[in-house]
């Protein structure tokens, strides 16, 4: 793990209290995303989330649906980040390892130091069939790598914008609107991330989505 | 199974349960204003075609479930030759699928989010009455399906969008379509029905530059295209690919504008709109030429061919036509109707004012009166620089093929009085100089007779020539009508 300076970035919408920079607590972070054999590892020891264990309320039927088994990962993927999990799933891998998913104001402060121009150009790229080995990744910031793709990754409060809104989350990015209230309105890539993260459900298992994990600076 | 905390499993539980639970109430209270509505009978799958086609109308007299499935991809296609760029599409292409319902329908829409994409997608469809014209409902994470219906209530033509953040994005890179509303009594038949739409592209290279084309963020805020097109590619609608009609039908145009930016003026060269529904509405205009369409706009033109050709459809803005890819074609086969155009019937030479006249300007000052040969060199030397030098050259030697040599002239030095006929009078067709044969055009000179006799004696005495002495009673003896001269044998 990478260990991150304490530092502020400005969130991409403003609250009622404040509109500026928000402070980030020192935190590490893992250097690549989770690959399907550290994955593989996880399940191997916990088999109530192997993919014909897990109950539809944590993981939807597309559940690691790329592997060829329970147990089985395609020899081609076994660095690739693993993809297909859900955000209960990814939470309890992080516990495991005793670490836990990074928050949204993590996640955007390190990406608020990775080139709006690069997280674009990985957004024009439909993906590809298989995903990089994770060893191969292109450190984007502090030396993490892989921040501008190859995968979106969860957060751990991925829907705050939800709480105490049940229906807010589902539609500030749905609309032009979506503009009103935001800090910085061209800023493209962030925008992306964020109506990515308000798609989400925590069951769901997406072909583009994977997870690393963070901890309290030790 | 023990790692789990009971607590949140409950809370999750209880929030998913409430949440189905609040939206089944909500879809059970959804208005159906019973009386105010006729009643769906049965249900049908929506016919869904790729532009330029247009699903075929609806002979149904009453209301019916239209289900409607609409695939949303992400993937690399054409934007002009050598050129590529990751199109968000509707259905697999620029613009997205054509949907046609009755006024009345109940549309059943699902919005399929491949899982292969990497966007959460959505769709505002400017059809419906309801808040976000569907977006809220609609917004869909890869790899799932929303589902939500709307009671076409208004006829029209309609453009559909994606609207998810940042939506200018969405909709640059392709993410928009027609919908049609047809009215209960249907739309007057015609014999071609095409769907087309403008959409500008904003690529971080410039127009042209091969390859993978990203999306440039600067020139979208900036609403500075590289791009301006009719059906999601440069030649989309082309030569090969251009609309097709015979001259007496009539043909009807689904035109939307996706934008996200820029505002069209469609003009259909050589065409009249006969009928416009002006923003796709009900109001009717006639005999237009050229109608804005507007981001997120749309209008149904109709409108007969009456002669064989190529009919280019250009936004009217052209620098869009010419340099950015906004044209399109119908090209109109059959018999040719010379009543109505006749085609090229001549091709001449234009001189204004008359058949061969070189107007000099009415404030031309009184020309100076000459006294001997040597003040009708100079004089003449001024009006040949001004009037003469530009074809004949300051050599006198002209230019081969083009216009005759002066300089030591056969025709010319024979006759100075044909000289003051052929400056006077203008000369065209066929003349014979030095052996050489030109076929050009002389206009007639308005110029006093002192500055004709000035030029003649100058020319006369330049180059080697035979030293004549014009003179300008020479000139008014000798002058004759412009047009009087028609070809000239060689001497």
């Amino acid at each position: 793990m990478i260990t991150l300076p304490p530092g502020r970035f400005t969130p991409l919408f403003k609250t009622a209290d404040n509109a500026g920079p928000v402070l980030v607590d020192a935190f590490m972070l893992d250097v690549h995303p989770v690959t399907n054999s550290d994955f593989l590892a996880f399940v191997s020891r916990h088999p109530a989330w192997r993919r014909s264990r897990v109950p539809r309320i944590f993981a939807e039927t597309s559940y690691l649906s790329h592997w060829t088994s329970d147990l089985t990962v395609p020899a081609s993927q076994t660095h690739s980040p693993v993809t297909e999990v859900s955000w209960f799933a990814a939470k309890a891998y992080c516990r495991a390892q005793n670490k836990r998913l990074p928050r949204v104001a993590e996640r955007e402060y390190v990406m608020s130091k990775v080139p709006a121009a690069r997280l674009l150009a990985w957004y024009a790229q439909p993906p590809p069939h298989v995903l990089p080995d994770v060893n191969r990744g292109r450190a984007d910031a502090y030396g993490i790598k892989d921040l501008a793709g190859p995968v979106w990754e969860w957060t751990l409060d991925f829907n705050a914008m939800a709480a105490g809104q049940a229906t807010e989350n589902d539609t500030r990015f749905a609309c032009g609107g979506a503009a009103v209230g935001a800090v910085k309105t061209g800023d493209y890539a962030t925008f992306m991330r964020y109506a990515f993260r308000g798609s989400l459900k925590a069951n769901y298992t997406l072909k583009s989505l994977g997870f690393r994990c963070a901890k309290e600076k030790s | 199974m023990k790692a789990w905390r009971r607590r949140s499993v409950l809370y999750f539980t209880a929030l998913l349960a409430l949440t189905a639970g609040l939206c089944a109430f909500y879809l059970a209270k959804t208005p159906e204003k019973p009386g105010a509505l006729e009643d769906i009978v049965g249900q049908e799958t929506a016919v869904l075609t790729d532009a330029p086609a247009v699903p075929p109308p609806i002979t149904r007299h009453h209301p019916t479930r239209v289900i409607v499935h609409l695939e949303v991809l992400e993937h690399v296609g054409r934007l002009a030759d050598g050129v590529t760029y990751t199109f968000w599409t509707f259905g697999g292409h620029v613009p997205g699928k054509f949907i046609r319902v009755r006024e009345g329908d109940l549309v059943e829409f699902h919005l399929d989010n491949n899982p292969a994409n990497k966007m959460p997608h959505n769709i505002d469809l400017h059809a419906v009455n309801g808040p976000g014209g569907g977006a809220a409902s609609s917004f869909t994470a890869p790899g799932h399906s929303s589902l939500f219906t709307f009671r076409a209530l208004n006829p029209g033509l309609y453009v559909y969008h994606c609207a998810t953040a940042p939506v200018a994005m969405h909709i640059a890179n392709g993410m928009y379509g027609l919908i049609l509303v047809e009215p209960k009594a249907g739309l007057p038949k015609v014999d071609h029905e095409y769907y087309v739409m403008q959409g500008e592209f904003y690529t971080k290279g410039a127009y042209g530059d091969a390859g993978l084309q990203p999306f440039s963020m600067t020139k979208a805020l900036n609403e500075k295209p590289d791009y301006v097109v009719f059906n999601g590619a440069v030649g989309a609608l082309l030569d090969g690919k251009a609309l097709s009609a015979k001259t007496g039908e009539t043909v009807r145009l689904y035109v939307g504008n996706g934008g996200p930016n820029l505002t069209s003026s469609f003009h259909v060269i050589g065409e009249i709109l006969d009928t416009l529904r002006q923003d796709g509405g009900t109001s009717i205009s006639h005999n237009v030429q050229t109608t804005t369409l507007p981001p997120g706009g749309s209008m149904i033109a109709e409108f007969k061919v009456e002669t064989p050709g190529t009919y280019i459809m250009v936004d009217h803005a052209v620098t869009r036509a010419f340099n950015k890819g906004a044209l399109a074609q119908i090209k109109v086969s059959g018999p040719e109707n010379k009543a109505i155009y006749s085609g090229k019937i001549s091709d001449t030479v234009y001189l204004p004012e008359g058949p061969n006249i070189q107007a000099i300007g009415p404030e031309a000052p009184p020309a100076p009166v000459t006294a001997n040969k040597a003040e009708r060199i100079a004089l003449g030397m001024k009006v040949f620089a001004n009037n003469c030098a530009a074809c004949h050259q300051a050599t006198g030697l002209g230019l081969p093929g083009a216009f005759p040599p002066l300089a030591q002239s056969d025709f010319l030095n024979a006759d100075p009085k044909r000289a003051i006929r052929v400056v006077t009078g203008g000369l065209t067709g066929k003349v014979t100089v030095n052996g050489k044969t030109f076929d050009g055009v002389m206009p007639a000179w308005q110029l006093p007779d002192e500055e004709i006799a000035g030029v003649l004696t100058f020319v006369y005495n330049s180059w080697g020539n035979a030293g004549h002495d014009v003179t300008a009673s020479d000139v008014k003896t000798n002058r004759v009508a412009p047009g009087a001269n028609g070809p000239q044998d060689a001497p």
